[in-house]
């Protein structure tokens, strides 16, 4: 009886301490996931929010709240506008709006240990935190001159943040072996993959990699003058080999376009039987584009 | 009682409202019998008399057959108490007047009716079969008679009464068929399909129009061969500054025909001479007035008519169009929003996806169209179109003041010239065009403003009935 009721105690232990660590656990990932740059808008009176109503003729700012959760510092532009016809006031609706550049700082990542039963090592990521503000000039927007309605107008206020990246991803990757490489690479819009094969040949190898890139979020990639959408510069050296690539059967001309699921086949021949390890290089070039929209409501007549 | 069956109509004559669906009376009546004779004969040839039963004498057949009538007077009661009791819950004592004569004249052709023919039947020596055949058809035309009298008839006493006191269901058997027919237009794959998107119809954002009136009757009975009705005018004005509402009463013989006009007598509160003036508030403000008219010459027992009063009163409707212009993405369609139902809307429509494109032209059509059809438009004092600076448009015979066209001052028979007129909807389209001017890539929300002013008449209409007096 007495072994019964101590088995029935262990298991909840055991229950409990699977549900705090997990909770733990989910926690550590939320922070160690997040990446890049992140942004919302500025809740304050005065200003635009998802889901203000604001009336005709109401003068009002918008404010945008970034953070940038890259362990390096971030520059770039920062863009706003809305879809309601510049006759009618507002924000400029132009190709991107009114842009204004902004540099953030890097987060800070720190380890935490905690102590006792559950003593475990995390990092805790604080992320750089900048607030720009529309219009920069000093003045406010408002609108005038729409037709007045009972209900209040839908309008959206898009934000678009752009910035360039420069990444480098590495792995080692070793002759001869079965053993996949693993590339390292910090945190970044475009992770890339590589897959290898191995080909034994008269007095040496031939390497076949495949190389894949990934995007990470629901963000634009474009070229680093953001003149092409979904092109990257793409850069891949297999010190000290010559190395030869091809994406489609088609020489590898540096750019990859993400928009479709191409893979770069990149070969180099070893000229000798001996084991060892090659630095796989590949360096990427991009822009990145971030938008979001916000729904606002214009109401246009006085109840 | 000895003027009971005297009845007094202001109009006996048929006007072509009264004929349905185009054919005259008298050919329903044709119509009516044969079909209902044809189903009562199918009907009764399948019932034969009793295996047995023998032919009787004259006597026995007299006998049998005054049994019968006594059966066939219960039977044209009992209709006639059902017929009435619709025009008495409607009118009230007033219509027992009218519906003691129905008691009358049915119970006695229903007895004498049913005493022919059952004399017939005992005493004329033809085949059993054929017997019960003849018997059920002339049932049949019997109830086509009764529905004749009571749906088609127009003229004589009980057509006219039946026309008077069962006026509103036909009218709603009426709208019931023309409801349906509209459903015709989905054969066509017509605009008019309900099931279609009514793209020159706006969306109302305010199912009532803020400004309202409604007008009650009571009262409604002559007495001392006085027509002396009490209107009773509730108005809610909570947006214009003031609003005149010019009353007229007439006289008609049914709630579409006008026969004369009537005296207006003691308006009351807000009135100005012979119109009333409503200032803005938030509040039910309340007046009458009578419509009054003294019968002189007159000496019957029961009269029956309408009172028809219509207000005029104008309407100023604001509208907007919410288009996109730019270059993507496509957003399909958009209907013009109107801020209250009026009873004439103003539409813009196009039948090009939107946004529309810079630099590009792009027809559209202005249409007014009529809602409520209670109401009619008399006079269209402005309607302007108000373009933001990235639009340049025209429409035909609107003229043309800075960004905005403007058609003013217009009666219904000069517009009727000018636009694309159909009457069975009250429709007027006017073609239009616009080009836009520049747009960014990216669509933006360009709302057109539309403000309309135009005077209407909206009619009420009464029965009345004259007490026994």
């Amino acid at each position: 009886m007495k072994i019964k009721s101590n088995f029935f105690i262990i298991v909840g232990i055991c229950i409990v301490l699977a549900f705090v660590s997990a909770a733990d656990m989910s926690c550590n990932q939320s922070n160690a996931a997040k990446s890049g740059l992140d942004f919302l808008l500025v809740s304050r009176p005065g200003f635009i929010n998802s889901g203000s109503l604001i009336s005709q003729g109401d003068i009002f700012n918008v404010g945008v709240h970034l953070e940038n959760y890259d362990s390096k510092e971030r520059s770039g532009m920062i863009c706003l506008r809305d879809d309601v016809e510049d006759g009618f006031g507002g924000i400029s609706s132009g190709s991107l709006g009114e842009c204004q550049s902004f540099v953030i700082r890097a987060a800070e990542r720190t380890d935490v240990k905690k102590t006792g039963i559950l003593s475990s090592s995390s990092s805790q990521v604080n992320p750089g935190i900048l607030e720009v503000f529309f219009p920069s000039s000093g003045q406010e927007y408002s609108y005038y001159g729409m037709p007045e309605m009972l209900n209040p107008y839908t309008a959206n206020l898009y934000v678009t943040v752009q910035y360039n990246e420069i990444t480098d991803a590495s792995a080692t990757i070793t002759v001869p072996g079965q053993d996949q490489p693993v590339m390292a690479q910090e945190p970044a819009m475009l992770q890339v993959g590589v897959v290898k094969e191995i080909h034994p040949r008269e007095n040496g190898y031939l390497v076949d990699l495949a190389i894949t890139l990934t995007k990470q979020a629901n963000a634009g990639i474009y070229t680093p003058d953001l003149s092409r959408e979904n092109i990257t510069q793409m850069n891949i050296n297999l010190i000290p080999l010559s190395i030869g690539c091809s994406v489609l059967g088609k020489p590898f001309d540096g750019t990859m376009d993400v928009s479709k699921t191409a893979t770069v086949k990149c070969s180099a021949i070893i000229n000798n039987n001996q084991a060892q390890g090659f630095p796989l290089v590949v360096s990427l070039a991009y822009g990145v584009q971030i938008q979001k929209s916000f729904g606002f409501n214009i109401k246009t007549k006085q109840t | 009682m000895a003027g009971l069956t005297e009845l007094v109509f202001t109009s006996g004559t048929l006007n072509p409202s009264q004929y349905y669906w185009g054919i005259n009376p008298i050919v329903w009546l044709i119509i009516l019998l044969g079909v209902c004779g044809i189903i009562g004969a199918m009907l009764g040839k399948d019932f034969k008399r009793e295996p047995g039963e023998k032919q009787l004498t004259i006597g026995q057949s007299l006998k049998s057959a005054a049994a019968t009538g006594v059966m066939g007077a219960v039977i044209g009661l009992i209709i006639a108490i059902l017929l009435s009791i619709f025009p008495i819950v409607r009118f009230g004592f007033p219509a027992l007047y009218g519906s003691l004569m129905f008691f009358i004249i049915f119970t006695i052709v229903g007895f004498a009716g049913f005493f022919v023919v059952g004399f017939l039947y005992f005493i004329v020596p033809i085949p059993e079969q054929l017997k019960m055949t003849i018997v059920w058809g002339i049932a049949g035309m019997a109830l086509g008679v009764l529905l004749w009298v009571i749906f088609i008839a127009q003229t004589g006493p009980v057509g006219s009464y039946m026309s008077f006191a069962y006026a509103p269901v036909r009218e709603k058997i009426n709208s019931f068929f023309d409801s349906l027919s509209k459903f015709e237009a989905c054969f066509y794959a017509s605009p008019k399909c309900p099931f279609f998107i009514q793209w020159d119809e706006p969306t109302r954002e305010n199912p009532l129009e803020l400004f309202n009136a409604d007008l009650q009757f009571s009262e409604t009975q002559v007495v001392s061969n006085n027509i002396n009705v009490l209107a009773s005018l509730t108005v809610k004005n909570p947006e214009l500054a003031q609003i005149e509402l010019i009353p007229t009463c007439y006289l008609g013989s049914s709630p579409h025909v006008k026969d004369e006009q009537i005296d207006i007598k003691n308006l009351g509160k807000y009135s100005i001479g012979n119109k009333f003036v409503f200032p803005l508030t938030a509040d039910e403000l309340h007046t009458s007035f009578r419509c009054s008219r003294e019968l002189s010459d007159f000496t019957k027992n029961v009269y029956i008519g309408y009172v028809i009063v219509e207000l005029k009163r104008p309407v100023i409707l604001k509208a907007s169009w919410p288009i996109y212009i730019g270059t993507e993405p496509n957003m399909g369609r958009t209907k013009t929003i109107m801020s209250f139902n009026a009873p004439y809307s103003v539409a813009l429509t196009a039948d090009s996806d939107m946004p529309f494109e810079e630099g590009k032209t792009y027809d559209f059509a202005v249409v007014i169209k009529r809602i409520d059809e209670n109401t009619n438009m008399t006079f269209l004092k402005e309607l302007r179109i108000e373009f933001p600076d990235s639009i340049l448009a025209e429409c035909e015979n609107f003229e043309v003041d800075g960004q905005d066209l403007v058609l003013s001052n217009i009666d219904m028979s000069v517009l009727k010239n000018i636009t694309q007129y159909t009457a069975n909807d009250e429709r007027y389209s006017i073609a239009c065009s616009m080009q836009i001017k520049d747009a960014p890539q990216r669509a933006v929300l360009t709302p057109i403003k539309i403000d309309a002013s135009y005077d209407v008449v909206t009619q009420y209409e009464t029965p009345i009935l004259k007490a026994h007096g």
